[in-house]
């Protein structure tokens, strides 16, 4: 069986004060202190070669959750271990925390103003990233943007233009290129086809596929759509109200769910 | 006494429909049976009585409610799929237990030879071998050359159904199940599918299969197990077959 690469335990991320009641709260508002509990005492593995969905609907907390693990938001309570390394990475200090970012992980945003530097070229985004990894020869990172743009299926032609003047899916691709750019261990898709159109996502799931058989790449998939959970997720969780209420393979997710509120979501497939 | 590949305890399926204030639905229940290592164990019935349920169960499509299901794997120790980690029968599915279903949802945008060629890379066979063997095995089951770059979401229902076959069929499983593979097939790609299976029973590959037609069943399997309104009415040796 496979290896874990990635772990997480019991996190969960409180917006306002907190109260010791919140974690008890079924909705994520607690009654209480009316405090909004985004992610509530989630725990999963992640684990090598695999791509993990997480379904549920918009609030339920899926990215508040991947999120938190690039350290873009500081969780509440929690930890996460990478295998080989017995700290938590949540107590990791900034520059750590900052390598891990540039050497282990990688992030796709739904929205490329999040993921992207508008203010600067295509090019000139991906290779903020290898220049945050230390490479410094010119001719080298111009050889790296060359190959990630292969890879990402962009033009060359496109790489000196700025993101505002590219597609969607172009620039969707621009933010894949920027999160392959130091050969991750894992990377974070937050719904990177939500908006596109059906023949620019077809092509994006394609190359997410590709990217992942080739570079074994661990990942772990934010959908709120079930047609691209079901085409790249090994397995699924779903989440509702900052709560993971089941998981299992996908096939088994989509065709025999158990919790009412799954049922309801897998009912309502086109 | 025969080695035993797969053994069935007090199997039930139960769905639980929520969206219809809870009302229960049993498939089957209390199944018990065993599989011998080599065996082909046919499952006949009416439409309705529970037979894709319990291969469903099987391959862990379906969550079994209550029972256990032990997979006594080759080299290894005995694993019970009801229960073991999902992480567990991803493993076993890439590796060891095939499943042809009814219907193939085929990947958009994926060529028929990839999806064939994918399935052996994932049990560890290296890039041109599994090329070769999976053209092979489209080749055999009558998909011709010039359709292996195509993506099968264009094929007619009887090519997509044996580009379905072909990926199952190639990796050569310890376990095999299939439900109903032949349904949307004709008289000649079904005689090929038919021969093609008898071939992988003769390489000791255990088999667990539904066919809508029983003279179909009756070809192949050692013995046939009958279900009658998700119970097991009667498992029989089947002596047709010799």
């Amino acid at each position: 069986m496979r290896d874990w690469i990635l772990k997480v335990e019991n996190l969960t991320k409180i917006y306002g004060d907190g109260c010791p009641n919140c974690l008890k709260s079924e909705t994520n508002k607690c009654p209480f202190c009316r405090a909004t509990i985004a992610v509530n005492s989630v725990s999963l593995a992640l684990y090598s070669g695999e791509i993990l969905g997480i379904m549920g609907e918009s609030g339920s907390g899926k990215s508040t959750l991947v999120r938190s693990l690039y350290f873009d938001i500081s969780p509440t309570l929690g930890e996460a271990y990478l295998n080989g390394e017995e700290r938590n990475i949540f107590n990791f200090n900034s520059q750590e925390k900052r390598k891990l970012r540039n050497f282990n992980m990688g992030m796709v945003y739904q929205s490329p103003y999040r993921g992207l530097n508008f203010e600067i070229t295509a090019g000139g985004n991906v290779a903020e990233k290898l220049l945050m990894a230390n490479w410094r020869s010119y001719s080298n990172i111009r050889r790296r943007l060359i190959d990630l743009f292969e890879k990402t299926e962009l033009p060359l032609n496109r790489m000196d233009d700025f993101p505002a003047t590219l597609s969607g899916g172009m620039q969707q691709r621009i933010q894949i290129a920027k999160a392959l750019a130091n050969n991750p261990e894992i990377l974070f898709l937050d719904e990177p086809t939500s908006g596109l159109d059906l023949s620019v996502q077809a092509r994006l799931l394609d190359l997410i596929k590709k990217i992942q058989q080739e570079l074994k790449i661990s990942i772990i998939l934010v959908s709120h759509d079930l047609g691209v959970i079901r085409l790249l997720a090994d397995r699924v969780l779903v989440m509702r109200e900052g709560r993971i209420i089941e998981s299992g393979l996908t096939d088994q997710i989509l065709e025999d769910p158990q919790h009412p509120y799954t049922q309801l979501l897998v009912n309502s497939m086109l | 006494m025969q080695d035993i590949i797969l053994k069935v305890r007090n199997l039930s399926k139960k769905f639980n429909l929520h969206l219809l204030g809870g009302k229960v639905i049993t498939a089957f229940q209390n199944a018990s049976f065993v599989l011998k290592r080599g065996e082909f164990l046919g499952i006949s019935g009416k439409s309705g009585s529970g037979k894709s349920s319990l291969i469903k169960c099987i391959y862990r499509t379906y969550l079994s409610t209550e029972g256990e299901i032990v997979y006594y794997p080759k080299n290894g120790m005995p694993i019970d799929l009801a229960r073991c980690l999902d992480e567990e029968i991803i493993d076993l599915r890439h590796r060891k237990i095939g499943y042809v279903s009814q219907f193939f949802y085929a990947i958009p945008r994926v060529s028929c030879l990839k999806i064939v060629t994918q399935t052996l890379i994932q049990q560890g066979v290296d890039e041109d071998g599994a090329k070769r063997r999976a053209k092979n095995m489209l080749l055999r089951l009558l998909i011709p050359e010039r359709l292996f770059d195509a993506y099968p979401s264009t094929f007619s229902g009887g090519e997509r159904q044996r580009v379905n076959i072909a990926q199952a069929l190639v990796k050569k499983a310890e376990l095999l199940l299939l439900d109903e593979p032949t349904a949307s097939l004709d008289k000649t790609s079904r005689a090929i599918v038919l021969d093609e299976i008898l071939k992988l029973k003769k390489k000791g590959i255990s088999v667990i299969g539904i066919f809508h037609d029983d003279e179909e069943l009756k070809r192949f399997a050692d013995r046939i197990l009958v279900l009658e309104e998700g119970k097991i009415k009667e498992i029989y040796k089947n002596d047709k077959n010799s």
